[in-house]
């Protein structure tokens, strides 16, 4: 038994180790590869391994061509119970101003084994609060919007797609 | 003590060897990843704005006047001017004055003498009923205002006249009407729909497949199955391209559309007021 502890805490050492050692600016220029083929591109950002972690600095998102905006900071954690995305201060094209926010705080996207079935969203914006998750097993969409009144009128092309529910919040829900 | 010693040291050469080992699988798979980024290229070089040019004006030369009534008329379009509202006019022995409400500017009193500049329009001609203005050749008429006509003669534009057109004829459309779509980014989806037509992979222009009818996008000559090539001599080979003239056609003054129609290329100019 003692040797079955110790055998499974040296694989989750080992398994650890490879997640610190993983070439993750490689892995990242590689997944850069697959997003460019649906036209996504993130351009001139600065790219640093932080260990567990993956840091990319000022990200222009271009999609399609067309200048998307700036992300300042977006940092991807491997912790293989715990996995996040997260963006923070993320300034968008002006000229889309109409469709989407112009400032994105932060938005995080969460993965922990204590909640297996969703995977987490949340954010703050321009346009209100934002939360929600993916549900992978039902492939679900599902997202809670709280707009502040003003930004109601401002963001009616976006908000369309949202139902207000018993409550008042919009939610949107998309199954894929 | 000794025992533990060689049981620490175990564990610590265990644990270097499965380091070794991560860092080995790591290197090794970076042979199978890329080693360089993606990165977008922006177009920043400087291009002059899009200009109308028409030689013969500073010399004095007027465009021959070619075959069918149609044509003659437009050479000469006349267009009424609504982004004014006419309240008197006042004709003096060396030409005179009129009086009207300039929407625009909140409905604010102006003057404007004859043979005078007014935003771009000179005013050439008064009668009882009518002031005739001047602009690029081209010439507007301001009448008072109609009781049937009131809800026309409120948009703060100047309109032109609904009047056919042939292709080969330079269009006016007001720059209001023009903001109306830059600022509503979703009206130019209710009113056209367009597709991109590749050719080896490449975006070769942007077919129009749908059209609304009495939109601006239908006033501008458009048709459907129209294949866009180029806007103001720029082809329209990306998206981005696309992008960048609805970012900057608020400063445009004039604006060229190349269409591929019927298996000929087609230019269809306009003048932005």
């Amino acid at each position: 038994m003692r040797k079955l502890g110790l055998a499974l805490a040296y694989i989750f050492v080992f398994i650890m180790m490879l997640l610190y050692f993983s070439p993750k600016v490689e892995l990242y220029y590689t997944l850069e590869e697959f997003l460019k083929k649906e036209k996504i591109i993130f351009s001139d950002e600065r790219v640093k391994n932080s260990g567990f972690t993956l840091e990319l600095d000022n990200s222009k998102l271009f999609y399609r061509g067309v200048y998307g905006g700036e992300i300042e900071d977006i940092s991807l954690s491997t912790l293989l119970l715990y996995n996040s995305l997260s963006f923070k201060n993320a300034y968008l094209n002006s000229a889309l101003a109409d469709i989407l926010p112009k400032k994105i705080d932060y938005l995080n996207i969460t993965y922990a084994i204590y909640n297996p079935v969703h995977i987490t969203i949340d954010g703050k914006g321009d346009i209100g609060k934002i939360s929600g998750y993916i549900n992978p097993f039902s492939k679900l969409l599902h997202i809670e919007l709280r707009v502040a009144k003003k930004e109601k009128t401002k963001y009616a092309t976006l908000l369309r797609k949202f139902k207000p529910d018993e409550k008042g919040v919009l939610v949107y829900e998309l199954r894929y | 003590m000794n025992l533990d010693i060689n049981r620490y040291s175990k564990t610590a050469v265990t644990l270097l060897i499965l380091a070794a080992i991560a860092k080995a699988i790591s290197l090794g798979s970076i042979y199978f990843l890329n080693r360089s980024g993606v990165s977008q290229t922006v177009d920043n070089s400087y291009t002059m704005p899009y200009k109308s040019y028409r030689f013969s004006k500073p010399f004095g030369v007027v465009d021959v006047v070619v075959k069918s009534e149609d044509v003659v008329k437009v050479n000469q379009p006349v267009y009424n001017l609504s982004s004014l509202e006419l309240k008197a006019i006042y004709k003096t022995h060396n030409g005179g004055f009129i009086v009207a409400l300039d929407n625009t500017k909140g409905k604010r009193s102006v003057f404007i003498k004859m043979l005078s500049e007014y935003n771009g329009y000179t005013l050439k001609e008064l009668t009882n009923e009518k002031a005739t203005f001047e602009r690029n050749g081209q010439k507007y008429k301001l009448e008072f205002k109609k009781k049937k006509s009131s809800a026309l003669m409120a948009e703060p534009i100047a309109r032109p006249k609904t009047q056919k057109y042939s292709d080969d004829v330079i269009r006016a459309v007001s720059k209001s009407e023009v903001h109306k779509y830059t600022k509503d980014f979703k009206s130019i989806w209710k009113s056209i729909s367009i597709k991109e037509v590749k050719q080896n992979g490449k975006i070769d222009g942007f077919k129009v497949t749908s059209i609304k009818q009495g939109t601006i996008f239908d006033k501008l000559g458009l048709k459907k199955d129209d294949i866009i090539i180029s806007v103001n001599n720029k082809p329209m080979k990306s998206y981005a391209s696309a992008f960048k003239i609805y970012k900057d056609v608020k400063t445009m003054t004039s604006l060229k559309i190349t269409v591929k129609r019927d298996n000929q290329t087609k230019d269809l100019e306009y003048e932005i007021y």
